[in-house]
């Protein structure tokens, strides 16, 4: 494996109208293809970050993409590398015989909140467990999107449901999960934080944690490293009549979601230094 | 990725289950995943230790969906993989499966039967899982389902179904029961036949800059649809080239015992008494229970009075021979749902066939003559067991225990199924 940051190339710039592409020795993995996500939705920024940066560190080869099952399924559109799509809540699982098959390769699971720690609960903390060598990247959007914006396993008190019109109810359903305080303690887990994407600084940072996880994987450092990133789901945080801009509901993750999860790194390997969040 | 060439132990004892392991290794296993469960335990362990000696890898994951799911990851990546597992672990394994199914990726279950209903009914060895192997999961598709019935079958149709899951890009089931897990028999010489394997383009740890793959999934609902055609005619495809069955004294029989897996050697002993006696019968076994080979058994029963379907189960392949004898001759059922039907058993029934007769099903005293509720029928055990509680809870409160227990018991009936 290659030394992180340092030997990683700057991005390069062609000169004005000269289509990347055709210049770059790097495959550039952003297909084009206009997305199907909401307006506002933060999966785009996620995936923003991931082409960006497969891109950037050239790594569009190496990178092969295990998908569940919900709105992130639809990166696939976005992100051209190998893919294999697992039924919902199985990428976990998936990612374990890919990245086992193809050691060399740098497996990226992307899954929603109900995907990774809902149904896929147990693949994921058995794969943390078993000290698997991928990275996750989760979308935590403290609902079901893609089925219309039910309450999920990470969904806070104040994210109005459709299934908890009112909220989450803690009498029936106790309290959202903190998927990054869950995992961080295996000893399989070398690199667990939680970012956000409400804002310009966040998706810096959230940028800078995706890129840390890919760095330290590329160092040969084996583990699973997982990143939390709380995103809105605007269009579909609808109970009880309330309605979301995108602007109102990165406020209220800020405001509301914020202060039930602890931003920033958990788990760092030794000599990276910390990346700094608000 | 192999260490060293795996040879299979010719000539030695081997068990049932080490056989599909020995299959799975001579046609080259690269990932196994499974979750322990009886009988599958003891192919867990054979491979455990075996797969890594040749270069592959083992895992024993969570839960039997996380090793399907994982065999799965492993076959999208070209390579080849198996998982197995028993009754409630297939239920639960039947998630990836028609997952892999719809996402055309080659990979290998071993099924290892018994007779749960849910996890109710005990590990006995039984056939009940066949209808469920056949029809597994959502959707509207079949996996190629080999039954072998001797050890030495067993390794060998594992080591080709991997060849048929490369083939046509689906996962391949081999199905034994709990009985034959656990039976021993010397391995005999075999050969698995050369096959033209198709490339597989697919996968996923192929070049991006020829073509980006992607394993099941960023279809149109347009290319969802043309999947369930491709699946459709490779299944048509399997039919005529991959159903395979044998026959053992058919030229001149008048009468047909159709058995398959461990019911079919049982069978086999009983159409040699038979045949002693003069009762001209022969013996029909599917090898493949999806193709079934419902050509050359219809072709027979034009030729025979009658046909007996004899399986450990209620009569899950009846279905598929009543459509292959399609009504050219009368087809009986002879059937208990767990252990084995001895041979002495059907070979009466093969004598009232003959006799023109309609067989006597097997009832549950058949299956169990000796072990019934023993403080029911036989007084001194009744008293053994009343003297025993009464230690702990007096005179009146054992009586008052033991009656409500047999009260249960009473209610409790168990039906004769097609006895009256």
């Amino acid at each position: 494996m290659t030394e992180p940051a340092a030997r990683v190339p700057e991005r390069y710039t062609p000169p004005e109208g000269v289509e990347a592409r055709k210049i770059s020795p790097q495959l550039d993995v952003h297909t084009g293809l206009p997305s199907s996500w909401c307006p506002g939705c933060g999966h785009g920024s996620v995936s923003q970050i991931l082409c960006d940066l497969v891109t950037e560190l050239d790594l569009a080869e190496k990178t092969i993409l295990a998908l569940g099952v919900g709105c992130g399924s639809t990166i696939a559109a976005q992100m051209e590398v190998n893919t294999v799509l697992s039924p919902h809540g199985r990428a976990s699982d998936t990612a374990t015989g890919v990245s086992r098959m193809a050691p060399d390769r740098i497996v990226v699971q992307y899954s929603g909140d109900g995907d990774a720690c809902g149904i896929g609960l147990a693949g994921l903390m058995h794969a943390c467990n078993r000290r698997e060598n991928f990275i996750v990247v989760i979308y935590n959007n403290n609902a079901y999107g893609m089925t219309g914006g039910q309450m999920g396993p990470t969904t806070t008190k104040e994210v109005p449901t459709t299934t908890f019109q009112g909220g989450r109810d803690e009498e029936v359903m106790g309290y959202p999960m903190d998927i990054i305080k869950t995992l961080a303690h295996f000893p399989g887990v070398v690199y667990a934080g939680r970012c956000a994407l409400t804002s310009g600084v966040r998706y810096r940072e959230a940028s800078r944690m995706i890129r840390r996880a890919f760095e330290i994987h590329l160092a040969g450092i084996k583990g699973m490293k997982v990143i939390d990133c709380l995103g809105n789901c605007n269009v579909n945080w609808k109970g009880g009549g309330v309605t979301f801009t995108p602007e109102s509901s990165n406020q209220f993750i800020e405001d509301q979601i914020m202060k039930y999860f602890e931003m920033g790194e958990a788990t760092v390997p030794d000599g990276y230094p910390p990346i700094r969040v608000r | 990725m192999s260490a060293q060439p795996f040879a299979p132990p010719i000539g030695k004892p081997t068990m049932g289950a080490h056989a599909m392991g020995i299959g799975a290794m001579v046609a080259g296993l690269d990932y196994f995943a499974g979750y322990p469960i009886t009988p599958q335990t003891e192919l867990l362990e054979y491979v455990a230790e075996a797969l890594p000696e040749h270069g592959g890898v083992f895992q024993q994951l969570g839960d039997e969906i996380s090793s399907v799911m994982a065999v799965f990851g492993a076959a999208a990546c070209g390579k080849r993989a198996m998982t197995a597992s028993v009754g409630p672990g297939l239920t639960l394994m039947i998630d990836g499966l028609t997952n892999a199914a719809g996402a055309e990726t080659p990979m290998v279950l071993g099924a290892l039967t018994r007779a749960h209903v849910g996890v109710s009914g005990g590990l006995y060895p039984a056939q009940s899982d066949i209808r469920m192997l056949r029809g597994l999961g959502n959707g509207d598709y079949q996996l190629p389902l080999f039954a072998p019935s001797t050890i030495t079958e067993t390794v060998q149709l594992t080591a080709e179904a991997f060849d048929v899951a490369d083939l046509y890009s689906i996962p391949a089931v081999v199905c034994i029961d709990g009985k034959m897990a656990n039976m021993i028999e010397t391995l005999q010489p075999f050969e698995v036949p050369e096959r033209d394997l198709p490339d597989k383009t697919w996968a996923l740890d192929r070049s991006l800059r020829e073509k980006r793959r992607v394993v099941g999934a960023a279809r149109t609902p347009e290319l969802d649809t043309m999947v369930c055609y491709e699946i459709q005619h490779k299944l048509e495809r399997m039919r005529v080239e991959e159903t395979r069955w044998d026959s053992f004294r058919c030229d001149d029989a008048e009468f047909v015992v159709v058995a398959y897996g461990i019911m079919a050697r049982i069978a086999k002993e009983a159409v040699r008494s038979a045949r002693e006696e003069g009762i001209k019968v022969g013996l029909f076994r599917p090898v493949t229970l999806f193709p079934f080979p419902e050509a050359p058994l219809g072709e027979l029963a034009s030729q025979v009075r009658e046909v007996l379907t004899v399986e450990i189960n209620f009569g899950q392949v009846l279905t598929d021979v009543r459509l292959a004898v399609a009504g050219r001759c009368p087809v009986q059922f002879f059937g208990q749902p767990a252990l084995a039907i001895p041979a002495r058993a059907l070979l009466e029934a093969i004598r009232q066939m003959a006799a023109g007769q309609p067989v006597e099903p097997r009832g549950f005293h058949d299956v169990h003559p000796t072990a019934f509720h023993l403080a029911d029928t036989h007084p001194p055990a009744r008293k053994q067991m009343l003297d025993q509680l009464a230690a702990r809870r007096g005179q009146e409160g054992a009586q008052a225990m033991l009656d409500n227990l047999l009260g249960i018991r009473k209610n409790t009936v168990i039906p004769e199924v097609g006895r009256d």
